[in-house]
């Protein structure tokens, strides 16, 4: 009996559970098998919360639970080819489509001998042991409907590992790709990414999505950094408005790592991103930022959690974002500095633009101090453009949607200033100001 | 329509309101192409208001009156449409926008008249060489071209970067609304060159000063006094050394 506080539901997908996906892959069979079918019972008895339960206060998941789900279909090649030709190409980079590798149109060959990349369903390399056990506590069985969903029904499992002592220079992407054509499809893309020690590198994450009918995407990123180990994180939301983007990117800090997180969402009818960071080893560092342009009937909700549980560590949270039409934003912050730490240092700010009288933006900061040598600062703040300012940028020429895009251009190219990498820095500040002039009428 | 009219500023009657206040009371002043006014007056006279009416802003109540520059009929115009024509503001109070570079604001400017003008963009080298120019003049370093707009300027630095702006969009109508407050001597000089510079173009020019200082560089063909929205005594650049030396009160009292 599905409990009050949650929704019930009756995707097709439920019925298509395949027994025998991972039969013949390299890692303990048997283990993931339980698992899978541990997160399939779950989801049966507990299908999905309402927002009774106060960590989806702000997104309902109810559109999603009242439509049918199936899982996508094998994709035929000249629609694949269609799907890959106009992406963009930054070097090296994993395609994935439907949560399928296509390697054919993946090239990480560069970068042989830095990074080790696994497909569950074809890899044949062995996996050190001390990755195996993060690998299985990743893809062990939990309470979260979400997580449930997505290990029941990846269709591969995907494991990144950056080698011991390796800096990359240039980012890796993994492309991200979901396309329905018949029925609405739940895409299940799984990653886990082992940031060994001592190594340095960059990853973007790109979601699309093609679809006639809906399409839910349903990610699960894992992340370790290990001793001393660099990280940059990048993902560029941009499913279509038949969407539904749901993603949980957990990462766990060891001693002196830094951790550095950008997110572009500027896709999908309801995104609902959640980033949790564990600072686990003293003197880590966890940088959570990015932006959102939301319009029409688009609803993003961002939630970050940072979690302070070694001494010395510094986190810092910085999200803002632009709504038109009837659109809605929400960051939820968390920050939570565990009993016993010592010189905590966290700070989080989230700023928003209305752009229209319907669209709504909150922000809900939340602290969980539990520790006395604390500094931590938090700031919201939510307007409308600056009158003045538009009126300063007219009077020298330039029309009223020029001057309000470079107004919105500059107020979120703040989000990017403190990001220590040119590289993303100029990728992504075009990607934004591109996206302005598309996505906002501002006259 | 009379032909003189196209070189010509007129405005007319002008009476204006902030939410039911009266700030603009009945003003009226032309101007012919080529002279230099300026308008003199107390604090809160309405100085600021009348610049911010002539070029665009929003959020007045004009209640009757016109004005008419070269033809057109202001009022009915855009900000941008009104820069297009030749119309620029030197702000009392530049704003400070973080995250736009000077000199990409600069640029984006220029571009957007000359498109709006029917022209082609300019190159970016030719534009350097260009704005290079108008720095020399007002001793404008590179580095600050650089940097955000007005962010952490001093107040003498703002204004500065405002007549960086009028040299180098070449205006046809200039206002400068205080310009001259907050400058030391050397950009006092600096400022008068460039204000000079236009002046030889034959254009229209509207100062608006509380001191004669500046008025000893930029000689006015006429001087306005400005009191409680209206234009109450019009005279020669001698009306301008009254001022300063003996105040408004003379001239308010006969009012
Ligand atoms: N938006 C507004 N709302 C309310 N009152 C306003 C507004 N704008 C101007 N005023 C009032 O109108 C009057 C004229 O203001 P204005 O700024 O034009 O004066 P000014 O002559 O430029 O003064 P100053 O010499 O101090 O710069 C003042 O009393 C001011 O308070
Ligand atoms: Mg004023």
């Amino acid at each position: 009996m599905i409990k009050s506080s949650n929704y019930h539901t009756s995707f097709s997908f439920l019925d298509s559970f395949d027994f025998k996906l991972f039969d013949k892959v390299l890692f303990d069979q048997e283990f993931l098998q339980k698992e899978r079918i541990k997160s399939l019972e779950y989801f049966r008895e507990n299908s999905l919360p309402t927002p009774k339960v106060e960590e989806w206060k702000y997104f309902d998941l109810g559109k999603i639970s009242k439509l049918d789900f199936s899982q996508s279909r094998k994709i035929k090649k000249e629609d694949k080819n269609l799907l890959i030709n106009d992406l963009p190409n930054y070097g090296p980079r994993v395609v994935i489509i439907n949560g399928e590798f296509c390697s054919n149109y993946s090239n990480i060959s560069s970068l042989h001998g830095k990074v080790d990349f696994h497909n569950f369903l074809s890899s044949d390399m062995p996996i050190k042991q001390v990755n195996l056990n993060y690998i299985k506590e990743s893809l062990s069985s939990n309470t979260d409907s979400l997580k449930s969903i997505n290990l029941a029904f990846a269709k591969d499992i995907f494991v990144l590992v950056i080698k011991e002592g390796c800096i990359l220079e240039q980012p890796i992407e993994f492309i991200n790709i979901s396309k329905s054509s018949g029925d609405n499809v739940c895409v299940n893309p799984r990653l886990i990414i082992i940031s060994e020690e001592k190594s340095e590198s960059t990853v973007i994450e790109t979601c699309i999505s093609y679809s006639k009918n809906y399409l839910w995407s349903n990610h699960v990123t894992d992340i370790v950094l290990q001793k001393k180990s660099k990280l940059k994180h990048c993902k560029f939301q941009n499913e279509g408005l038949k969407t539904f983007h749901t993603s949980k990117t957990k990462i766990k800090q060891l001693t002196a790592s830094e951790y550095n997180y950008y997110l572009f969402n500027n896709g999908s009818l309801q995104s609902r991103n959640e980033i949790n960071s564990e600072l686990q080893g003293s003197n880590s560092v966890c940088d959570i930022s990015g932006c959102y342009f939301i319009s029409e009937d688009q609803h993003s909700d961002i939630l970050v959690d940072v979690q302070h549980l070694a001494s010395s560590c510094e986190s810092n949270q910085k999200f803002y974002g632009a709504a038109d039409c009837n659109a809605k934003g929400v960051f939820q912050g968390k920050i939570h500095v565990g009993e016993g730490t010592l010189n905590s240092k966290a700070d989080q700010i989230s700023r928003g633009i209305i752009l229209s009288n319907d669209s709504q933006i909150f922000a809900k900061p939340e602290l969980n101090i539990l520790a006395e040598d604390v500094k931590c600062t938090h700031g919201v703040s939510i307007g409308e453009l600056d009158e003045e300012a538009i009126f300063y940028l007219r009077s020298r020429g330039i029309p009223e949607k020029e001057a309000k895009e470079m107004l919105i251009y500059s107020f979120i190219l703040d989000t990017l200033n403190e990001f220590n990498s040119k590289n993303i820095v100029k990728i992504f500040s075009e990607l934004i100001e591109r996206e302005i002039s598309k996505k906002f009428v501002l006259s | 329509m009379d032909s003189i009219n196209n070189y010509r500023l007129e405005i007319k009657d002008l009476v204006v309101k902030v939410e039911d206040k009266l700030i603009l009371n009945g003003l009226t002043l032309s101007m012919n192409k080529g002279e230099t006014h300026a308008i003199m007056g107390p604090n809160g006279s309405g100085k600021s208001t009348l610049s911010n009416i002539l070029a665009g802003k929003s959020g007045y109540d004009v209640v009757s009156g016109s004005i008419n520059f070269c033809g057109n009929d202001l009022l009915l115009m855009s900000p941008e449409e009104r820069a297009v024509l030749g119309v620029f503001l030197s702000f009392q109070y530049p704003l400070e926008i973080p995250g736009i570079t000077i000199i990409n604001f600069l640029k984006t400017a220029y571009n957007s008249l000359l498109k709006a003008r029917g022209k082609d963009e300019i190159s970016a080298s030719d534009f350097l060489k260009l704005i290079r120019d108008k720095q020399r003049i007002l001793e404008i370093s590179d580095e600050m071209t650089r940097r955000n707009l007005n962010v952490s300027f001093s107040g003498g630095e703002k204004k500065r970067m405002e007549m960086l702006q009028m040299l180098l969009l070449d205006p046809y109508l200039t206002i400068l609304d205080e310009t001259d407050s907050g400058l030391d001597v050397d950009a006092l000089k600096s400022v008068s060159n460039a204000i000079n510079l236009l002046r030889s173009k034959n254009k229209f020019i509207l100062v608006i000063t509380h001191y004669q200082r500046l008025l000893n560089y930029v000689i006015p063909d006429y001087v306005h006094i400005l009191y409680k929205g209206k234009i109450i005594k019009t005279g020669n650049k001698q009306l301008a050394l009254d001022i300063e030396k003996n105040g408004y009160s003379g001239i308010t009292e006969a009012a």
